[in-house]
C-alpha cells in the first residue's frame, strides 16, 4: 500500500507537471507538483526513502522530458532529504512544516533553475522573473503540497506507524 | 570531520556531485543511452494515451466552468444540458482536430518537396526554464537528431535526442535555440534566438545581426533562410510585434511573436529531407 501510493502518487505529479501543467496559463506560472510530491512523503517518511523516491523521480522526469540528464534528480533527491528532516518532529496535524518546506525547496529549486539557464545562455530580467514566476510557483507549489499532504497523511501515517512498529 | 562521520549526509552529497558531473557532461551534444532509450519506450504508450487524455480533462472542466446560472435554475434540464455539452464537446473536438489536421495537411502542400513523419507532443519539460518537449516518433520512424519540426502554424523546433519510439525537440522558444532568418518582404538575413520571459502568456524571439540599414516594420513576417543547412528555406518562424533598432548590428533589432502556440501543442511534422541532405554532405 505505500510503495503503491507513492508511484502513484509520483506517476500523477509527472502526468501534471509534464502535460496538464504546460497547458493551463495560471498567470504564466507553474506549480511542481512532483515537488510537493516529494516534500509530503518524505516528511511523512524520513530522510532516506524521501532521498531515493526524489532521486528515482527526478531521474525519470530527466530522461523523459529534460534537456539535461542529471539536473532534476540531484535537485529532487536533495529536496527529499532535507524535507525528510522534520519526520517525527512535529504534531500530526501540524500542516505548516509540509507547506513551508514545500515553498523553500521550490524557491531554492527555481533559483538553480535560474542559474542553470543563465550558464545555458538565457537573458532575462531577474526582478521581474522573480516576481511574476519564481514567487508564484513557490506559492502554487505550497498549496499544492497542502492538497498532497492532506490526501497523503490518512493514506499512510498509519500504514509508516505500523511498518515502524513492526521493526 | 564531522561531515565524514554523518553517512548518509556524506553520501548524498556524493550523489549529488555524481549528478551534476552528468548533468553538465549531458549539457553537449551526445547520443541517447540505451537505458534512456529503454526507459522513454517503456513510458512513451503510456504518456501517448495521458497526453490525449489531457485534452479531454483540460475541455471537461473549461465547459464546467462555462455552464451558465440557467444550469442550477432548471435541475430538470441539466442532465439534458450536460448531454449537449458533452455532445457539442465531442463535436467541437473533432472538428478541431479536423482542422488542425487540414492545416498540416495544406503546409505539406506548400513545402512539396520535404518528406514528414506525423508526430504527436506527449509530454513538456517542467518549468519555463527551457522549452523542451517529448514526442512519440523516434530512431524506429526514422528520425534523427538535428532534423526541424514544424506543424501546420510553422516552425516549432528540431530534435535534440531520439530515443527508439520518442524524441526531446527543442522549442524555437528555448533561450538555446538560434535560426538563420530573412524578413519576407525585405529578404534581409538575420538570427532569430528565443527570448526568456515571464507573466502572462506572451512567449517571445528576438532577431538581430539584421542589416544596419534594413527596413524592418511591425507585421513583417520571418521566414527560415536556408542557410546554416539545418532548416529549410521559408518556414514561417513569426511575425515581427516590436522594432527596436540599434546602431550596433550586435544588438537587438526586434521582438517576434511565434507563428506556433506553443501553449497547445498536439499534432507536428517532423522535416526529414533537410537533415537527410545534411547527413550526406
Amino acid at each position: 500500500m505505500i510503495a503503491g501510493t507513492t508511484i502513484a502518487s509520483v506517476l500523477i505529479a509527472m502526468f501534471l507537471d509534464s502535460v496538464i501543467f504546460p497547458q493551463l496559463n495560471i498567470m504564466g506560472a507553474r506549480p511542481d507538483a512532483l515537488l510537493a510530491v516529494v516534500v509530503s512523503l518524505s516528511v511523512l517518511m524520513g530522510s532516506f526513502p524521501g532521498a531515493l523516491i526524489g532521486l528515482a523521480s527526478g531521474l525519470l522526469m530527466d530522461i523523459l522530458f529534460n534537456r539535461f540528464l542529471g539536473i532534476s534528480a540531484a535537485l529532487y533527491m536533495l529536496i527529499g532529504m532535507c524535507s525528510g528532516v522534520f519526520y517525527r518532529k512535529f504534531y500530526a496535524d501540524n500542516y505548516i512544516i509540509p507547506v513551508a518546506t514545500a515553498a523553500v525547496a521550490a524557491l531554492i529549486k527555481e533559483l538553480v533553475m535560474a542559474g542553470v539557464a543563465v550558464i545555458s545562455g538565457a537573458k532575462f530580467n531577474f526582478g521581474s522573473m522573480m516576481v511574476q514566476y519564481i514567487l508564484p510557483c513557490m506559492l502554487m507549489s505550497a498549496a499544492l503540497c497542502l492538497l498532497t499532504h492532506l490526501i497523503h497523511k490518512p493514506l499512510l501515517a498509519s500504514q509508516i506507524r505500523q511498518s515502524v512498529g513492526r521493526d | 570531520m564531522k561531515l565524514l562521520k554523518n553517512k548518509p549526509l556524506l553520501i548524498a552529497l556524493i550523489a549529488v556531485i555524481l549528478l551534476s558531473i552528468l548533468a553538465l557532461v549531458t549539457s553537449g551534444e551526445r547520443t541517447v543511452s540505451w537505458f534512456e532509450s529503454a526507459v522513454g519506450a517503456v513510458a512513451q504508450p503510456v504518456q501517448t494515451f495521458a497526453s490525449k487524455a489531457s485534452s479531454d480533462i483540460i475541455d471537461f472542466f473549461q465547459n464546467l466552468f462555462n455552464t451558465t446560472d440557467a444550469d442550477k435554475e432548471n435541475q430538470q434540464l441539466k442532465v439534458y444540458i450536460a448531454q449537449l455539452e458533452q455532445d457539442l464537446a465531442k463535436q467541437e473536438q473533432i472538428q478541431k482536430e479536423n482542422e488542425r489536421l487540414k492545416t498540416l495537411l495544406s503546409f505539406t502542400e506548400t513545402m512539396s518537396t520535404e518528406s514528414y513523419i506525423t508526430a504527436t507532443a506527449i509530454g513538456k519539460s517542467q518549468g519555463i526554464w527551457f522549452d523542451v518537449f517529448t514526442i512519440n516518433a523516434g530512431r524506429n520512424q526514422g528520425v534523427s537528431k538535428n532534423m526541424p519540426v514544424v506543424n501546420g502554424s510553422g516552425l516549432v523546433g528540431r530534435v535534440t535526442d531520439v530515443g527508439a519510439t520518442w524524441s526531446k525537440v527543442m522549442a524555437v522558444l528555448d533561450a538555446e535555440f538560434s535560426v538563420s532568418v530573412m524578413v519576407e518582404r525585405t529578404r534581409d538575413n538575420g538570427m532569430l534566438r528565443g527570448l526568456l520571459t515571464s507573466g502572462g502568456d506572451i512567449n517571445n524571439l528576438e532577431l538581430y545581426y539584421l542589416p544596419s540599414g534594413s527596413d524592418l516594420l511591425p507585421g513583417d513576417k520571418i521566414v527560415t533562410s536556408g542557410l546554416g543547412e539545418l532548416f529549410p528555406k521559408g518556414i514561417l518562424v513569426g511575425t515581427v510585434s516590436e522594432v527596436s533598432r540599434v546602431s550596433d548590428s550586435s544588438e537587438r533589432n526586434a521582438i517576434v511573436e511565434p507563428a506556433v502556440d506553443f501553449s497547445r501543442i498536439e499534432e507536428v511534422m517532423v522535416v526529414t529531407t533537410a537533415a537527410n541532405q545534411n547527413e550526406g554532405e
